[in-house]
C-alpha cells in the first residue's frame, strides 16, 4: 500500500476510532534468503569399501520457534582418511555458491574433540583457506563434540587455523556442535 | 531538584541600563527592543523613572547615592509564552543580598540598591529562573519574561538557573554534541548509550518506553523501538530541554511511568524582531563539522527557520580509532505564530530530521562466542589504522518528520482553548553486514505514521488558581516495510489511544498545591507472522487485538517554610500498558546477545512515586536535596532463562519478558555556590538505587553513583571561563551473572571551556568558545554504554564554535 492510501486509511481510522484501532493490513512474509538453517557434512571416505557418512543440521523455523533436528547417517571409522564437503543451505537451497563467490570473505572451520583432525583442501581467489572442501582423518576410536563454524569477514591470516577460529575474528554466521562418533 | 533550566527574554530598558553585561536569550537580540505582547498587556519597560518622577533629588543625589544605597528596581514579571502575570514571583538581588517577592499581578519593587553592577535572579514557581547583571546607575524599571510551566519537576530549584546565562545559551554551545549531553545537565538524569551511535535519557533509575519523549509538546514517536535507538531531534532546535513529573507529566501522551522529558523551541513573539544567527562548530574527536542557520522574525506572522547540516568522521578513544563511528546529519526546522488578533492565535511548525549513523564495526557480532572473543580484546576487531570519514555497515538511517498546528483562542482573560493536531512520519532502517551483496539492503526498515489530535482548555478561577483540561486521540501505524529479508523481531501494529486529563493548581504565595488525574484507553491491533514455516503463508498469519485502561493520578503541594526554604512533596500514581515489543518480540536480538521472547498476557504496570524536596535560598547559597521511592508492581522486565535456545550460530541465552515488583529509590543533591559575583560553583550528586522484588535481586541497567562539580569564572564583561569534573562510581549492585562482563571501574573526567562574547554594533554580537572534554584523555568505559564491551568510551574532544548574531 503506497502512502497516500496508507494516509488515507488512517483518516478513515481516526472517523471511527474512538474505540477501536483499525485493523492492519496483511504483511509480507519475508524469504530469509540469507539465513542459513541447514548444515550438512559429508564424508567421502578414501577406501571405497567404507560407508559414506552425513551428518546434519536443520532448523527451518530459524532462532527461536522449534529446536533444531541434529541427523546422522553411518558411522567413521577409526585410522581412516575421508574428504569432507561441507555444505550450507535453507529452505530455499543450497547457500554454498554465494559463499565461494565471496570465498575471501568467509572461512570454515573444523574443531574435533573425538580423534578427527582436518586440513582444508580449498581455497579462495587469494590463495587462502575456505574451507568447504577438507581432509579428513581419523585417529583410534571414540567420541567427542566436532564443531563447524563459518566466520563472515574473518582474518585469514597465519596464526588462524583450521581449528583454531577464535583467533580469525569476524562474525559468526554458523557455528553448530554434532557429536562425532569413530568406530 | 533539578536545575532550573532556562529563561529568556528580558526586555530592559536602555535608559536605566547601562553597560548590561549578560542578557538572558542570546537567541532573541532584538528582545531588547520594549514593544506591546501578544496578549495585550503591556510592558513597561523604561528606565529614567525616578529622574522625571524627582529629577532634583536624583541629580542631587548622584554622588550621595553611591553610598546612600537608595536606587529602586521596579517592574513586572510575565510568562514568556502567554504574557499572563506571574503572581508571587521572586526577585534577589545578589550582590546586595537581599529579594522581593512579587504581588499577585507580577509587579514588584526593590528598593535601597547601591550603584553599580548587580545581578538579579528572576525566579517563580513553574518557572525557568533567569538572572540578569547590569550596572545599576538609578531607578530602574523592567519587564521580565520567564519561561512559565504549570508545575513541572525543575520548580523545585526555583533560584538555581545556572546564574547568569539562560539555558538556551548553554544548550547551543552544547549543541555540537548529542541532545541527551545537554540533559545529563539536569540533575537526575544519565544517559543510556549504544557507543557513539546513540544515546537515550535516564532519569530517577527509568529509561526506555518508561520515560517518554515531547517534541515540542508531541510525544516523539519511535522511541519505543530500542534503546538503541536515539531519539530523532535536532538539538539545534531544541532551546528548552527539561525533565516534567507529577501533575505537568500527566498532561503528556507516551507511556511513561512518572516523569517526561519535554524538548522545545522557543516559543515565537508578535513584538519579536527580525534576528538571524549562524554558527559552526568543529570537533578534533570524529574531525566533525556542525553548521547551523537560523533566522527569525516577529510581527504579526512571526517565523523561525532553522537548517542544520553535520558531519563527522570515526572517533576515537585515547588509543585507537573507533572504526565506523561517522554520522551526517541534515535537519531543518520551520515555526510559524500568527497574531490573528489579541484573542487568537495559531502556530505550525515542521521539522525534518534525517541522519545516516555509523555503528562501531566492532560491535556487531554474530553468537556469544563472538561476544566473548571481543571480551577479551582490548582493540576491537576491525579497528583501522586511519581516520575516514565513510559510513559503512553496520550503520543506522533515520528520517523523522513532524508537522504540528494549533490555533488557541481565547474568548476572555479567564479562558483559553487550544485545537492542536500532531503528525509524524519515523522511518528507520537498519544496515547489517550481510552476505551475498545484500549491506545495501536494509536488515530492519520500519515505518511509523502517528497522529494526535488534542483540544485542551485552560481556566484562570482566580488569579492564583486555574484549572487545566485536556482531551487526546493518538493513533500509530507501524509497519514493517517488505524487503528486509529477514523476519522482523516486533510485529506490525495498528494502536489507538483516547484519553482525558485534568488538573487543579492552586499557587498561592506561601503554599501551593496541584492535582491531576489522566484516563487512557488504548487498543493494539497486532498482525503477527508464525515462524512455523511448514504452514502455507496465510495460515502462519495470527492477528491479535488489546484493550488496556489506564489511570494516572498525582499531588503535589509546596510550602514556603520560612524566607529561605520550601518544601515540596508529591504522590504520582502511574498505570502504563505493555509495549509491543514486551508482548510480541520473538527472537534474536543480535545487539544483546540473547532471544526475547514476549508475553501476551502482560497487564499494565501500576506504579507509586513519592517525592519529597527541601529548597533553601539563602544570600550566596542555594541547596536543593531531593528523596525519591518509587515501587512498581507488575514491573516488566526480561528473565533470563536456565535454559539456552539452541540455533544454527550456537546456544544463546532465552529472555522472558516478565511481570514482577520492583522497586527504586534515590536521592539526589544540588548546591550552586555564589561566593562572589564573578564565581559560581555548582555541585551535584545523584544516588539511584533499584530492586527487582521478584527476582531478589538489581535492576539491570541503573546509573552507577556520580557526582558533578562545574566552577565558572566570569573574569571580564563578555568572557567565561568554566571547569568540570565529573566522577562515576562502578556499578557495585549488580550479580556477576546479570551481565556478560564485570562492570566497569568507576572515573572522573574533566572538562574545560572557555567563551569570549563580542557585542558589536547595532545589536550584533560575536561568539567565540573553545572547549574541550576529556581534557586529560582518561580511558574509561561506562556502565550505562552498551558498547563498553567491545571498546573504551571516547578520549579526548576540542570543540571550536563561532557564531554570529544579529
Amino acid at each position: 500500500m503506497n502512502m497516500t492510501n496508507r494516509f488515507s486509511a488512517l483518516l478513515a481510522c481516526a472517523l471511527v476510532f474512538l474505540t477501536f484501532a483499525c485493523e492492519p493490513d496483511e504483511p509480507m512474509i519475508e524469504n530469509e534468503e540469507e539465513v542459513i538453517t541447514a548444515v550438512t557434512l559429508t564424508f567421502f571416505p578414501a577406501d571405497a569399501t567404507m560407508e559414506t557418512v552425513t551428518y546434519g543440521f536443520s532448523d527451518p523455523d530459524g532462532d527461536g520457534g522449534n529446536e533444531p533436528d541434529f541427523s546422522y547417517t553411518g558411522t567413521l571409522n577409526a585410522n581412516a582418511t575421508y574428504t569432507c564437503q561441507t555444505s550450507f543451505a535453507n529452505t530455499m537451497g543450497s547457500i554454498d555458491g554465494e559463499i565461494v563467490a565471496e570465498g575471501r570473505d568467509h572461512q570454515t572451520f573444523l574443531t574435533s574433540t573425538a580423534n578427527l583432525t582436518f586440513t582444508y583442501n580449498d581455497m579462495d581467489l587469494d590463495g587462502n583457506a575456505l574451507g568447504l572442501n577438507t581432509i579428513a582423518r581419523t585417529g583410534a576410536a571414540g567420541t567427542g563434540n566436532l564443531t563447524v563454524t563459518l566466520r563472515h569477514e574473518p582474518t585469514k591470516t597465519p596464526p588462524v587455523a583450521i581449528n583454531r577460529p577464535a583467533l580469525a575474528g569476524g562474525e559468526t554466521d554458523v557455528e553448530v556442535t554434532f557429536t562425532a562418533t569413530v568406530q | 531538584m533539578r536545575k532550573c533550566l532556562v529563561v529568556l527574554f528580558c526586555f530592559l530598558v536602555l535608559g536605566g541600563v547601562a553597560g548590561a553585561r549578560e542578557v538572558g536569550n542570546t537567541s532573541f537580540p532584538d528582545a531588547n527592543l520594549a514593544t506591546a505582547s501578544p496578549g495585550g498587556a503591556s510592558i513597561v519597560a523604561r528606565g529614567e523613572g525616578a529622574q522625571r518622577r524627582n529629577p532634583s533629588l536624583a541629580a542631587g543625589r548622584d554622588a550621595v547615592a553611591l553610598t546612600a544605597c537608595e536606587i529602586a528596581l521596579t517592574g513586572r514579571l510575565l510568562s514568556e509564552h502567554d504574557a499572563e502575570p506571574l503572581a508571587y514571583a521572586t526577585i534577589y538581588a545578589q550582590s546586595a543580598a537581599t529579594g522581593i517577592t512579587a504581588d499577585s499581578a507580577g509587579y514588584f519593587r526593590l528598593p535601597n540598591l547601591c550603584a553599580g553592577p548587580e545581578t538579579f535572579v528572576f525566579t517563580h514557581v513553574g518557572c525557568d529562573g533567569e538572572s540578569l547583571t547590569f550596572e545599576l546607575r538609578r531607578d530602574t524599571q523592567l519587564t521580565v519574561y520567564l519561561h512559565h510551566h504549570d508545575n513541572y519537576t525543575e520548580t523545585v530549584t526555583v533560584t538555581a538557573s545556572s546564574a547568569g546565562s539562560g539555558y538556551s545559551r548553554e544548550l547551543d554551545e552544547r549543541a555540537p554534541t548529542q541532545l541527551t549531553d545537554a540533559l545529563e545537565r539536569i540533575t537526575g538524569v544519565s544517559s543510556l548509550k549504544s557507543g557513539t551511535s546513540a544515546s537515550k535519557p535516564v532519569f530517577d533509575g527509568v529509561f526506555g518506553n518508561r520515560l517518554s519523549l515531547q517534541n515540542n509538546g508531541i510525544a516523539q514517536s519511535g522511541q519505543q523501538w530500542g534503546n538503541d535507538h536515539a531519539p530523532e531531534i535536532d538539538p539545534w532546535v531544541a532551546a528548552y530541554v527539561r525533565v516534567v513529573e507529577g501533575v505537568e507529566a500527566l498532561k503528556y501522551a507516551g507511556p511513561t511511568v512518572a516523569a517526561t522529558v519535554l524538548i522545545e523551541p522557543a516559543p515565537l513573539r508578535e513584538d519579536g524582531g527580525r534576528a538571524g544567527k549562524v554558527a559552526y562548530g568543529f570537533q578534533s574527536n570524529g574531525r566533525g563539522n556542525t553548521l547551523n542557520g537560523r533566522i527569525s522574525n516577529g510581527g504579526r506572522l512571526a517565523y523561525r527557520l532553522s537548517g542544520t547540516a553535520k558531519l563527522s568522521g570515526d572517533q576515537q578513544t585515547p588509543d585507537h580509532y573507533l572504526t565506523n563511528t561517522g554520522r551526517r546529519e541534515g535537519n531543518f526546522a520551520a515555526q510559524f505564530a500568527y497574531f490573528h488578533d489579541e484573542r487568537w492565535t495559531s502556530r505550525a511548525y515542521a521539522s525534518v530530521f534525517n541522519a545516516n549513523i555509523g555503528v562501531l564495526r566492532g560491535s556487531h557480532i554474530g553468537n556469544t562466542t563472538d561476544l566473548a572473543a571481543a571480551l577479551e580484546r582490548d582493540v576491537p576487531f576491525f579497528t583501522a589504522d586511519t581516520f575516514s570519514y565513510r559510513i559503512n555497515a553496520p550503520r543506522q538511517f533515520v528520517t523523522h518528520a513532524l508537522v504540528k498546528a494549533e490555533t488557541e483562542f481565547r474568548p476572555n482573560e479567564d479562558h483559553r482553548l487550544t485545537l492542536r493536531y500532531g503528525g509524524q512520519l519515523n522511518q528507520r532502517e537498519e544496515y547489517d553486514v550481510r552476505r551475498g551483496g545484500r549491506g545495501n539492503r536494509p536488515s530492519l526498515s520500519l515505518q511509523q505514521w502517528n497522529h494526535l489530535l488534542e483540544t485542551t482548555w485552560h481556566h484562570e478561577l482566580s488569579p492564583d488558581r486555574h484549572l487545566d483540561a485536556s482531551l487526546q486521540y493518538e493513533g500509530t501505524l507501524n509497519d514493517n516495510q517488505p524487503g528486509t529479508g529477514v523476519f522482523p523481531l516486533i510485529p506490525d501494529y495498528n494502536a489507538g489511544r483516547a484519553a482525558g486529563y485534568l488538573a487543579y493548581h492552586h499557587e498561592k504565595e506561601r503554599f501551593q498545591y496541584h492535582a491531576g488525574l489522566r484516563y487512557d484507553y488504548q487498543t493494539y491491533r497486532v498482525v503477527a507472522i508464525s515462524r512455523n514455516t511448514s504452514l502455507p503463508d496465510d495460515e502462519r498469519i495470527e492477528r491479535f487485538g488489546h484493550t488496556f485502561n489506564t489511570l494516572g493520578a498525582s499531588f503535589e503541594l509546596r510550602r514556603q517554610l520560612t524566607p529561605r526554604t520550601r518544601l515540596r512533596a508529591g504522590v504520582t500514581y502511574r498505570e502504563r500498558a505493555p509495549q509491543i515489543n514486551e508482548l510480541y518480540s520473538d527472537g534474536l536480538h543480535q545487539g544483546v546477545s540473547g532471544i526475547e521472547e514476549g508475553d501476551r498476557t502482560l497487564v499494565p504496570e501500576r506504579s507509586l512515586k513519592t517525592t519529597t524536596g527541601l529548597l533553601y535560598t539563602g544570600g550566596k547559597l542555594t541547596l536543593n536535596a531531593g528523596l525519591f521511592a518509587q515501587p512498581i508492581r507488575d514491573y516488566i522486565f526480561l528473565e533470563p532463562q536456565p535454559d539456552f535456545r539452541l540455533t544454527v550460530r550456537g546456544a544463546f541465552p532465552l529472555f522472558l519478558y516478565r511481570a514482577g515488583n520492583a522497586l527504586l529509590y534515590g536521592a539526589n543533591l544540588r548546591a550552586l555556590y555564589l561566593p562572589h559575583r564573578e564565581w559560581e560553583i555548582d555541585a551535584r550528586l545523584a544516588l539511584v538505587r533499584g530492586d527487582n522484588l521478584t527476582e531478589g535481586r538489581p535492576l539491570v541497567f541503573m546509573p552507577s553513583d556520580n557526582a558533578r562539580l562545574s566552577v565558572t569564572y566570569l573574569p571580564a564583561p563578555g568572557w567565561r571561563l568554566g571547569a568540570e569534573g565529573l566522577a562515576v562510581a562502578r556499578q557495585l549492585r549488580l550479580d556477576a551473572e546479570q551481565d556478560f562482563a564485570d562492570t566497569p571501574e568507576g572515573y572522573a573526567l574533566l572538562d574545560l571551556s572557555v567563551s569570549r562574547e563580542i557585542s558589536l554594533p547595532q545589536n550584533r554580537a560575536l561568539h567565540l568558545r573553545a572547549a574541550a572534554q576529556n581534557v586529560l584523555n582518561t580511558r574509561y568505559r561506562d556502565y550505562l554504554d552498551r558498547q563498553r564491551y567491545f571498546a573504551d568510551a571516547t578520549g579526548r574532544n576540542l570543540t571550536l564554535r563561532i557564531s554570529y548574531e544579529w
